[in-house]
């Protein structure tokens, strides 16, 4: 029998915009009689699907169709506006890499804090210094504070500290293939490795090729709605359709 | 609701206060020192001025009486202010992971409890030495009484003014404000009895002030002072903790996307 991983069920999101802090306070904590409505941008409205165990789940959609915000909804950063979201299993959101990193402090300092805001244990980590700076090729800078590290040695090490999480369900931001073109096929088999112990996925790309070679289903996500959920291929189509549509 | 991974509280508590240590004395030559040598520097100014001002009248106590005193209004200050800031300071894990907010709280707490408790350690080593310390047993308990009441005052004001500080920025330099009064109301430098009675009311509405005069009493002279008082706080701090605990609880996820 399928499983549900993960259950939407009416929701809606909406952002508070006014910088007036009255209005704010007055908005947050008082009856909906005295909100002011035009201070609020609505995101997303009576969303609803569900992702089975062990699927694969593109989401797609033009910049700031809400993608970002779905993930984090799901991730429980932001809590729902209205509506439901059911989580079976353990999340580890990969909205984005590197998370906590303090620029002062050297590389095993930071995998350890990164590691444990992730959700690793101090212990797990302990046994996996050795693996993850040899992974993101930094082991002979463990010592120097990352301030002194390139861009891309930072964005190395920090995806050489997610992949060593385990979990139910990931979600992922934008972040299946990071560095140059040598660690971008290591990260890209490492992800594969992790994501095919029959984890549920939930991934955000710019790139429609990995969103047809890696995922089952997709979500094309476009004002504030879902306009399509279902088959890659025709998710993608409608996705381009409408961006021509709109002259991009 | 979602919530993501399963975190180990003790943990990221490490971590977050490994990370607040090692940042603060980063490329310090004299480290974690300072800890010590800043109050040591405000204690040296004070201590003078005020030996000074006393001129043929002097205190043989004035010594530790400012240096308990400063150290308990210092752990006040930081952690208050500390504590309201601790979420904004945070910000950028906040909004990227889940993991339960109130531990932010925690980690700012635990951070000045430990420089707290490192100078405690230090001056009565210092003032023990010079024999100006009057602590037995009982005495030790009630000091670590009021130390622990000062931990629960601390904690609950930084659970409801850290979400407050979300919405309301100006509380920042409201509350640098309100201490940098408090310095001068709250008997650091003087003896509360020696302030004039119609005076004095104002200056019991401050908790602060009768919980650093009931400190230099009991350290200094073994004397359970403010019992009465003591107890009222205690009230007020065991009834407040739940409170605002429900506070932060009840709010932090309506003010979190504003952070």
């Amino acid at each position: 029998m399928t499983q549900t991983a993960i259950k939407i069920k009416s929701l809606s999101k909406s952002f508070y915009t006014s910088q007036n802090t009255l209005r704010f306070l007055m908005d947050r904590f008082l009856p909906s009689r005295f909100q002011n409505k035009k201070d609020k941008v609505q995101v997303f409205e009576d969303i609803n699907f569900e992702i089975k165990k062990g699927s694969f789940v593109g989401l797609i959609g033009p910049n700031g169709s809400g993608k970002t915000t779905l993930l984090r909804l799901i991730a429980g950063v932001y809590p729902p506006s209205n509506g439901k979201i059911q989580v079976n299993g353990k999340i580890v959101p990969f909205l984005e890499l590197g998370v906590g990193f303090k620029p002062d402090l050297n590389a095993i300092d930071n995998i350890f804090l990164n590691g444990v805001i992730l959700g690793m244990s101090r212990s797990f980590l302990k046994t996996k210094i050795e693996e993850i700076l040899e992974f993101g090729g930094v082991k002979d800078f463990a010592h120097q504070q990352i301030k002194h590290f390139s861009s891309g040695m930072r964005i190395r090490l920090a995806f050489s500290i997610a992949v060593q999480s385990k979990a139910d369900i990931y979600l992922l931001d934008e972040i299946m293939a990071v560095g140059d073109a040598k660690f971008k096929e290591k990260s890209l088999n490492k992800m594969k490795s992790l994501l095919s112990q029959n984890c549920t996925v939930v991934m955000t790309s710019h790139s429609e090729n990995q969103i047809i070679e890696n995922c089952e289903k997709v979500i094309y996500l476009n004002e504030g709605k879902i306009q399509f959920f279902g088959d890659v291929e025709k998710g993608i189509d409608l996705y381009r359709k409408d961006l021509e549509k709109n002259g991009v | 609701m979602a919530r993501s991974a399963h975190y180990s509280k003790k943990d990221l508590l490490i971590e977050l206060i490994r990370t607040n240590f090692k940042i603060k004395n980063n490329g310090s030559i004299l480290g974690f020192i300072w800890v010590f040598l800043q109050p040591f520097f405000h204690f040296v100014i004070l201590y003078f001025v005020f030996k000074f001002f006393r001129g043929s009248n002097p205190d043989e106590n004035l010594a530790p009486k400012i240096m308990y005193a400063l150290i308990t209004f210092n752990f006040f200050r930081d952690g208050v202010i500390g504590g309201s800031s601790a979420l904004l300071k945070y910000s950028s894990i906040i909004t990227k992971v889940y993991f339960k907010r109130i531990n932010i709280i925690h980690a700012n707490l635990l951070i000045n409890i430990i420089d707290f408790l490192l100078n405690i350690i230090l001056i009565t080593t210092i003032f023990s030495v010079f024999g100006k310390i009057n602590l037995n047993l009982i005495s030790s308990f009630y000091y670590l009484y009021i130390i622990i009441l000062a931990v629960g005052f601390v904690y609950s004001l930084s659970l409801v003014l850290s979400i407050i500080l979300i919405i309301v920025r100006d509380l920042r330099n409201m509350l640098k404000l309100i201490f940098q009064s408090l310095f001068w109301l709250s008997g650091i430098f003087y003896d509360l009895d020696s302030v004039r009675y119609s005076f004095r009311v104002l200056i019991y509405l401050n908790p602060i002030s009768y919980v650093i005069d009931s400190v230099k009493k009991i350290v200094i002279s073994g004397e359970v002072a403010n019992l009465n008082l003591i107890l009222i706080l205690s009230l007020i701090v065991a009834l407040s903790i739940p409170i605002a605990q429900y506070f932060f609880k009840r709010n932090i996820d309506k003010v979190i996307e504003y952070l």
